[in-house]
């Protein structure tokens, strides 16, 4: 199977050479099912957090994009309460040449630049936008909760 | 001894560290090593491997961690700050619970349920509110235009969250004399599942329009006053809605036969909604069954979700058609149409607009 293959070459990538931020492993035996984590990046308000998430490979990737959601809460315009990520390249933008490792890179650098023009929660957009002070500290405060 | 393999440590600020360990190295022997080379004590790394946080009574190989592979380090707060961070934390946790909720629902007094149901939480979520040209002067909203918004299963979480509020209940219930005076009942109705079902399923709300609309057109006045046909000898509400369940049998049942408007709100629960546009409800008795789905209360009881009541200030066209529409009927006349009660029934359903109503008698939908 292409798709084993290509799981495992990502592995051992990551394993030698992982992104500064992100860190991504199979959770078990099965290695369509991975965990991963982000650091929270130092010029954001999840700074000092680690925000763990869940890897869903399917059986024809790369030709279809991985599912990746957050187990961590987070408050963030684009994240919901159910950890989905509203990121174009997890959807119709995914291209067979991204990477698990991209992808969390992508990830990263939406916690450091919320889209607050396609959310997934609104009303953190509106407070995004209307509010950045109150947005920050609420972020802070969850990533103190949840993620420290 | 196992064989020694080496692993890397990246840190933030892009530090790395080369540390050599056994694969049998638990993971708080490991941390001593790294606090070694990284000046972090032990108990302020975390580690992270393969997206895994490290436990200290673990090993090496128990998280399969191989020759070369880099390990991630993240620092958190210090032990002894940890418990006091703890404690602080347990105590912004109960602040956060209070806070959080408020941050969300910005700008809304918490003395106000009204304000409470058009706050952010609804922002954006695009619930296809009625606009305004949706209630025309006669116009019920289309069926279908409206089914489509009970559809929504937004629209749908909103009535439910404002009628199982109970600080909204108590505003509506204040706010309309006729409620006050009812006492517990109003409640009751409003509390009532049937009632939240109705309001909440598209099918009965279509039910109950088609419902209207057949009323609408066999008798275009409606039920005038005095014509005998009382709010509560009408039996519609329960069985044409379906679920006639205990809560209307009841409901229905402390209504007399006088159709008074107290009663004809004990029997219409959408009635009893209307703080706004109750009184010119229920200034014509005879009319209150009629107006049980009348746009006038859905719009007000939509409104109350929108904008808290705007709709209820428009008032209540009772009018008789031929008043009504009557420079709309002098140009259908003028124009070679003389039935009279079509004419009305199109203009009716256009919702007094002559092009829409030539276009309903041409089709022959009227």
């Amino acid at each position: 199977m292409s798709s084993l293959r290509r799981i495992n070459k990502e592995i051992k990538d990551l394993g030698r050479d992982p992104p500064a931020s992100c860190s991504a492993g199979p959770s078990g035996d099965d290695l369509y099912l991975w965990e991963a984590s982000i650091m929270g990046p130092p010029d954001s308000p999840y700074a000092g957090g680690v925000f763990f998430l869940t890897i869903q490979f399917p059986t024809d990737y790369p030709f279809k994009p991985p599912k990746i959601s957050f187990t961590t809460k987070i408050y963030h315009p684009n994240i919901n309460s159910n950890g989905n990520i509203c990121l174009d390249i997890l959807k119709e933008e995914w291209s067979p040449a991204l990477t698990v490792s991209k992808l969390l890179l992508s990830i990263c650098s939406l916690l450091t630049d919320p889209n607050p023009d396609d959310p997934l929660v609104p009303e953190i957009a509106n407070v995004y936008k209307t509010d950045r002070q109150k947005y920050e500290t609420t972020a802070k405060e969850w990533t103190k909760k949840y993620a420290i | 001894m196992s064989e020694e393999i080496t692993i890397n440590i990246k840190s933030a600020g892009d530090k790395k560290y080369e540390i050599k360990a056994s694969k049998e190295t638990t993971i708080s022997e490991f941390k001593d090593q790294v606090a070694e080379v990284s000046s972090i004590p032990s108990d302020q790394q975390r580690l992270i491997y393969s997206g895994r946080v490290l436990k200290d009574q673990e090993t090496l190989a128990f998280y399969k961690v191989q020759d070369g592979h880099t390990i991630h380090m993240v620092k958190s707060a210090a032990k002894k700050t940890d418990t006091s961070g703890s404690t602080s934390a347990s105590l912004g946790s109960n602040q956060n619970n209070n806070n959080i909720p408020t941050n969300i629902s910005a700008g809304t007094h918490a003395s106000d349920p009204l304000a409470g149901l058009t706050d952010a939480r609804y922002a954006g979520y695009n619930i296809p509110m009625p606009s305004a040209d949706m209630f025309g002067a006669d116009g019920m909203p289309s069926e279908d235009q409206m089914s489509s918004m009970m559809d929504n299963p937004m629209f749908q979480e909103m009535m439910n969250s404002m009628l199982s509020n109970p600080a909204m209940l108590d505003t509506m219930i204040n706010q309309n004399p006729m409620l006050r005076s009812m006492g517990p009942q109003a409640r009751e109705i409003l509390q009532s599942p049937m009632f939240r079902q109705m309001m909440s399923n598209p099918q009965m709300m279509r039910n109950a329009m088609s419902m209207q609309r057949a009323m609408g057109g066999s008798a275009p006045g409606g039920f005038g006053a005095g014509s005998g046909t009382g709010a509560g000898s009408f039996p519609a509400p329960g069985p044409a809605v379906g679920g006639n369940d205990a809560s209307t049998a009841s409901a229905t049942t402390t209504t007399d036969s006088n159709s008074n408007a107290t009663s004809a709100a004990a029997s219409n629960p959408f009635a009893a909604m209307f703080p706004g546009g109750a009184p010119s409800l229920f200034g014509q008795p005879g009319d209150a069954t009629n107006s049980m789905y009348n746009p006038e209360l859905l719009a007000s009881l939509l409104g109350a979700g929108a904008g808290a009541g705007a709709g209820s200030q428009a008032p209540v066209d009772n009018r008789p058609p031929e008043e009504r529409y009557e420079s709309q009927l002098r140009q259908l006349n003028d124009m070679g149409f003389f039935d009279f009660d079509r004419n009305v029934n199109a203009l009716r359903r256009s919702g007094g607009s002559v092009q829409g109503a030539i276009d309903a008698l041409l089709n022959g939908s009227v």
